[in-house]
């Protein structure tokens, strides 16, 4: 098996989606960098579930629901962020601070 | 055609599981509960609203009594093999979140009746997060523990954007979803490769193999997954460097909903944590004692440093809840020498801390009903007008700063007899730092006793104001425990006597 | 013995006076000070029957020596709060557990003062508190000589202040909460005195402390008086941390027990390594130094002045101050072998007492405010007795504290008196004056107090102080009592010498010269004058309870009462050696005290016959007018020198000469090196130095928390990158280090 390729995969996945997290202006888009990392989760997930049994399988699929609930809730506040603000770039929103 | 099906599945592959109705009883109570309430909500809409608080109370009230019952009761019971446990301390810790829940309930019910928010959904969100931590306090499998996270994250993500139109409660909102998203992708990810080099989700499986593996084969990537899996809780519970969250939120979410924040979620990471760490990661002492150690000695010290140059007196709980957060990990980096007494020592300040801190909100949402104002000054001139409320205030902050005779001296007492009891370096050291910060910590709390009692009144307002009854109710519980812990401290270590699970962590 | 098991109910009651007058106070026609004063009364006749029955129940002790009496005298403690002594009851004559100590640990040749070998017999008594896993932790009394005493003192004092406060704070805006503070804060006290484990103690010393803060501040009206409880708090929070320390570490020293006669007996009889007993002892200090005000903690004590005159008497001068220096003397053992003081010449516990000895009488004389006069003198005063429990004059500090109570206790309510009479000023300097025949009562219990103070034979200051200067063996002939403390005995003479100059300081600008205040004074009401006359007579006569041993043409039984009822014998007290009295230090210590007198009594009487104090020594002009006018312009001279003088003209120059040159050179020298000297270490050291680093380490402490919150930007993504890189930098550091 191509364990250690799958795994690299993931690391670079995850890396990639912190990135996004850390660099992007637009709300929206690092909610999207966190599915990045979500699915590297759910790589790392499977593969060793080859070697581990169902257990790895069924826990991807709950971090799949759970990862739409979230999402679902993080576009609610974004949208009612761009209600009151008129925009969703999160380096306006510092109006609490020290 | 579905007889055709059921003959298709082997038999043997199929086995229905035998489920102990008893033992998850709180939790299906729970669960009816926010259903009842979302139901009633979209059905009767309006004409249900006055009777939410009261229902979400009875719901959360209701399910003290299967608690109750297994208390007495007394066995353990272990559920769907082993993942999920119901022994004494997470009937302890049951009793405490549901407790917890119904004391910011009673905060909530003028507050959010005479905001502009929605009322009905509030009490089915904070019901349905209190399902989450129940789910926590038993839970011994990686996924059913993630499970329980979401469940009590994600509605308090909603609550805190709550106040629509306001923006600072939006930011706060933000802030708290896009920080805690994030740990629990790090989690996610730790957990992942948890997985992979233990086998299992089941925590007891994980830890024979962490003994398996040792330092030998694999050991880096063990260390990295402790490493992010508990970083994921430590976000929880506002350790620093993970804490930055605490304060915008805090600040910006509604009162009871920091009070809910502060208390029962903070009190859920701990959870997790202990859930983790004692019966799981307790196989490697030599990464998990200095992670602590770090992550104590940060938090405690830079919590109560920026705590004194607060002016608000809710960022200045915040920062006093991540120093306090500090004084309840300590207990953590003795973990291999004095197990027991470490664990009853979190457990029990835990309930303390959610008993003055709860207070400690309660008060001041009977304050800002009328100064409108949550900054330190416009307390000044408190005792001529409110006197009554500064005392409750005066022995909410006592508590928090540690001095007898209310409980808050008992929590660090326990914490410090852990430390020392553990008789190793690293535990003396944290006692002293820990000795150090609570002369500091002695310091901000006592600032704002002192701006009650001494100063002025801002602008000469002394007119009094009603305080509901409700939450007069939710200081009387409150002021009540906290006296009551510190003189008594014999009921807590009562009802938190670990000895059965002392025998099963001895095994 | 039903005292001795019931002492409970001393506490108890000031408790309930308490709860009486917070609830029902305001309804009483005396606005609860009746409740108060009829509580306070009803304890000290208590403790009154309780040393009563004490002086009986030692009197009446079975014949026994050696250790099996020791073993046995165990008996009256209750098995369920001492391990020892629930092993002394399973052992039956609890000889077994006696061994370590022998007649041969005892000094050879020592001299014994008196002392008959008969062992004390504690009776502690005690209820569960709280179990904590397999620890039981008890709460109760432990009724010895020292608890008595201290249960005598305190009653006494507080009642006595009860009664001088009823005239004192009349009309007092928060007039039933002063009196149910008091009667808290003794409640506290008691609470402390009659601890039976350590646990016990650190709950009454932290209670003792938040009912100072509540007196302290009673004005809180007035920011510099809630500033000043503050500070009083926070100081000592700083000692809390010392006492905490010191109390875990003798907790897992004594194998897991907190009952004080547990960590005594086994302190004394080395069941515990000497360097855990120092650490022990160490952090202990810490909490001394700041509930007892020595130096470098006693900041706090003469800022917390603020609080009303009768609070000062009770908390600074008779009883708070005092927990430091019980608590020494009640876990003596530990600090006698952790400090090793038997047989060394300095150790940590002397030094810190004679600086502190020293420095606060220098401090003394330059304040114009007659209670921080008063103040430092007890921050000096507690120097005194700290410097001998350091020294192993363990009764005599015992001793120095009882008679101390009484005069300071006076001199306190004597300063309120004036105050009184002076509308609320304490500048000594600038409001009074002259005070001495319109106030009779108050000028002459002010004055015994302040001879008893100094050290004046025979008042009770004299005896306490001079044991303490003999316990230092250091002076020819009371060698080596527990070692030789030379720097002790040095210093502790300079400090009673400045003490006995300040107090004339005092006198003089509060009763002599012309009165500079405003208004008319007058002399108090009888509740505020009784009070002072019962202080200064105990004051006076104190010391007869511990006349000395070597007094042997006094009846039997009449010396050294004090040693025999107070001090512990047997398993839980170390085995100490009293100096015997020398007549020599005795003339050597009342001259030293009478040289301070006469020297103030010369700079300050004398110069300010001419009305123009302290200018000579300025200007030359100055001093030859002044000159002119002590002469009275040389009209006297004229009759006396060259009339009268053609017969005694010799002698009355030469008389002339001495006084002039000799005398006021002396005077003026001692005058100018104490008043510069201590000016300079007012201003140098204690303000600049001590409250600078104290004011230095918290601004330190808020500073770092400025930069800090710096951290804080309110940008999500700014929070997230500091989350992140903590991530990597804890997962890099931990993968590389542990692997």
């Amino acid at each position: 098996m191509l364990l250690n390729q799958f795994l690299l995969l993931s690391a670079i996945l995850f890396t990639i989606g912190v990135y996004g997290v850390i660099v992007r202006k637009n709300g929206v888009l690092v909610l999207m960098s966190i599915e990045l990392v979500l699915n590297a989760v759910n790589i790392n997930l499977i593969v060793f579930s080859t070697y581990w049994g169902i257990a790895g399988q069924v826990f991807a699929l709950f971090t799949i629901a759970i990862a739409a609930a979230e999402v679902g809730v993080g576009l609610a506040i974004v949208l009612l962020i761009y209600r009151n603000q008129r925009s969703v770039d999160i380096d306006e929103l510092d109006e609490m601070k020290g | 055609m579905i007889a055709t099906l059921l003959q298709l599945l082997p038999e043997a592959d199929f086995l229905s599981p035998t489920i102990d109705w008893h033992a998850i009883a709180p939790e299906m109570v729970i669960l009816v509960g926010s259903l009842v309430l979302i139901l009633l909500d979209s059905i009767k809409l309006d004409k249900a609203k006055p009777f939410m608080p009261t229902l979400a109370s009875l719901v959360l009230l209701g399910a003290m009594i299967p608690v109750i019952t297994l208390a007495i009761d007394g066995s353990t019971r272990v559920l769907f093999g082993g993942s999920y446990v119901v022994d004494s301390m997470s009937l302890v810790l049951k009793a405490l979140f549901l407790v917890s829940a119904y004391i910011v309930v009673l905060m909530s019910t003028n507050y959010v009746a005479d905001g502009d928010y929605w009322e009905s959904e509030y009490y089915s969100l904070i019901v349905a997060a209190v399902l989450g931590m129940l789910v926590m306090c038993s839970a011994r499998d990686l996924l059913m523990i993630f499970v329980a996270l979401e469940l009590l994250s994600i509605p308090a993500y909603m609550l805190a954007a709550w106040r629509k139109g306001d923006e600072k409660s939006n930011e706060a909102g933000l802030k708290y979803y896009l920080m805690g998203v994030f740990a629990s992708a790090v989690l996610l990810y730790g957990m992942s490769l948890m997985y992979g080099v233990g086998r299992s989700t089941r925590l007891d499986v994980i830890a024979e193999n962490l003994v398996r593996i040792g330092d030998g084969r694999g050991a880096p990537i063990v260390t990295l997954a402790m490493i992010f899996v508990i970083i994921g809780f430590a976000f929880k519970v506002s350790a620093v460097p993970f804490h930055t969250w605490a304060p915008d939120t805090y600040e910006g979410a509604p009162t009871p909903v920091t009070a809910f924040l502060a208390v029962a979620s903070k009190t859920a990471g701990f959870v997790a944590l202990i859930q983790i760490v004692f019966y799981c990661f307790a196989a490697r002492p030599d990464i998990i004692q200095p992670v602590f150690a770090v992550l104590a000695i940060l938090s405690m010290t830079v919590g109560n440093l920026i705590a004194l140059k607060q002016t608000n007196v809710v960022r200045m709980l915040a920062y006093s809840g991540i120093a306090q957060a500090g004084f309840m990990l300590a207990p953590f980096a003795v973990i291999e020498t004095n197990r027991e007494q470490a664990l009853s020592s979190i457990v029990i300040y835990l309930v303390i801390y959610a008993a003055m801190n709860l207070g400690a909100f309660a008060v001041i949402i009977a304050i800002t009903r009328k100064t409108r104002s949550a900054e330190i000054s416009s307390l000044g001139g408190l005792f001529s007008y409110m006197p009554g409320l500064t005392v409750v205030m005066t022995i909410f902050l006592a508590s928090l700063a540690g001095i007898p005779p209310f409980g808050g001296w008992y929590a660090k007492f326990g914490v410090w007899q852990a430390l020392i009891g553990g008789n190793t370096a690293l535990g003396y050291a944290l006692a002293i730092i820990m000795a150090i910060n609570t002369v500091v910590a002695a310091y901000y709390y006592l600032n704002v006793a002192k701006t009650m009692w001494f100063d002025e009144a801002p602008d000469g307002d002394t007119a009094p104001v009603k305080i509901p009854f409700t939450l007069i109710g939710a200081m009387g519980i409150t002021v009540v425990a906290t006296v009551l812990f510190g003189v008594l401290p014999g009921l807590l270590t009562n009802i938190s006597d670990f000895s059965p699970v002392a025998a099963a962590l001895g095994r | 013995m039903w005292f001795f098991t019931h002492v409970w109910i001393i506490p108890a009651l000031m408790a309930l006076s308490f709860l009486l007058i917070l609830f029902f106070g305001k309804k009483m026609p005396k606005k609860g000070a009746e409740i108060g004063i009829v509580f306070v009364g009803a304890a000290f006749v208590l403790a009154l029957l309780t040393g009563g029955n004490w002086i009986a129940w030692s009197n009446d002790n079975p014949e026994g020596h050696g250790p099996a009496a020791e073993g046995a005298a165990l008996a009256n403690v209750d098995p369920s709060c001492s391990s020892v002594a629930a092993e002394a009851a399973a052992v039956g004559e609890g000889v077994e557990q006696v061994e370590g100590k022998t007649a041969a640990s005892e000094p050879a040749g020592a001299e014994k003062g008196g002392h008959e070998e008969v062992a004390t017999r504690p009776v502690v008594s005690c209820v569960n508190w709280f179990e904590n896993g397999d620890q039981t932790i008890s709460i109760g009394t432990l009724v010895d000589g020292q608890s008595v005493l201290l249960l005598i003192v305190v009653t006494l004092i507080s009642l006595l202040v009860h009664v001088f406060s009823t005239d004192y704070v009349h009309g007092d805006r928060r007039y039933t909460h002063y009196f149910a503070f008091l009667s808290l804060f003794t409640a506290s006290m008691l609470f402390f005195v009659l601890s039976e484990n350590t646990l016990q103690m650190i709950v009454g010393w932290e209670l003792v402390g938040v009912c100072s803060f509540a007196l302290i501040g009673h004005w809180w009206e007035e920011k510099p008086n809630s500033d000043a409880a503050l500070k009083a708090f926070l100081t000592n929070r700083v000692g809390d941390i010392g006492l905490l320390v010191g109390v875990i570490v003798l907790y897992f020293a004594a194998g897991k027990s907190f009952s004080i006669l547990d960590l005594n007996i086994l302190a004394n009889e080395g069941g515990i390594s000497h360097n855990l007993l120092l650490i022990g002892s160490l952090c202990l200090i810490t909490a001394v130094m700041s509930k007892s005000g020595q130096f470098i903690l006693h900041t706090w004590l003469p800022d917390a002045m603020a609080g009303p005159t009768p609070v000062s008497a009770l908390i600074h001068a008779a009883t708070m101050v005092v927990a430091g220096v019980y608590m020494v003397a009640r876990l003596y053992p530990v600090f006698f072998e952790g400090l090793s003081i038997s047989g060394s010449s300095v150790n940590a516990l002397s030094m810190i007492g004679a600086i502190t000895a020293l420095f606060g009488a220098m401090l003394a004389f330059v304040q114009k405010d007659i209670k921080k006069v008063l103040a430092y003198s007890t921050v000096s005063q507690l120097g005194f007795m700290v410097t001998a429990l350091g020294v192993g004059a363990w009764t005599a500090a015992l001793f120095h504290l009882f008679t101390h109570a009484f005069f300071k206790a006076c001199l306190f309510l004597g300063a309120g008196s004036l105050s009184h009479a002076c509308h609320h000023s304490f500048n000594m300097v600038d409001d009074m004056g002259g005070l001495r025949k319109i106030m009779p009562k108050t000028f002459w219990t002010y004055l015994v107090a302040t001879a008893a103070l100094a050290g004046v034979f025979p008042l009770s200051g004299f005896w306490s102080k001079d044991e303490i200067l003999a316990g230092t063996g250091s002076f020819p002939g009371t060698q080596g009592a527990n070692g030789e403390y030379h720097v002790m005995l040095v210093m502790l003479l300079l400090a009673a010498f400045c003490t006995a100059a300040y107090m004339t300081r005092t006198i003089w600008y509060a009763f002599y010269g012309e009165y500079r205040g405003h208004g008319t004074p007058h002399e108090s009401g009888p509740r505020i004058t009784t009070p002072l006359i019962i202080l200064a007579s105990l004051g006076a006569i104190a010391g007869i309870v511990n006349l000395p041993a070597a007094f042997d043409f006094l009846p039997e039984g009449a010396q050294t009462r004090f040693e025999h009822y107070v001090e512990p014998v047997g398993l839980y007290f170390p085995a100490i050696t009293h100096a015997g009295f020398n007549p020599a230090l005795a003339v050597v210590s009342v001259l030293v005290g009478l040289a301070g007198i006469g020297l103030a009594y010369l700079y300050f009487f004398k110069d300010a016959f001419a009305g123009l104090h302290g200018l000579a020594e300025r200007n030359k002009v100055a001093a030859f007018f002044k000159n002119i006018l002590v002469n009275k312009y040389y009209f006297d001279w004229l009759y006396t020198t060259v009339i009268v003088g053609f017969v005694k003209g010799p002698l009355a120059r030469a008389a002339n000469w001495f006084s002039a040159n000799v005398i006021d050179g002396l005077v003026n020298l001692v005058g100018k090196t104490a008043v510069g000297s201590g000016n300079w270490v007012y201003k140098n050291v204690d303000q600049k130095v001590v409250d600078g680093a104290v004011n230095g380490a918290g601004s330190s402490a808020s500073g770092v928390g400025a930069m800090l919150r710096l951290t804080q930007t309110g940008r999500i993504q700014q929070y997230a990158a500091l989350f992140f890189a903590a991530v990597a930098i804890l997962a890099g550091v931990f993968v590389v280090v542990i692997g």
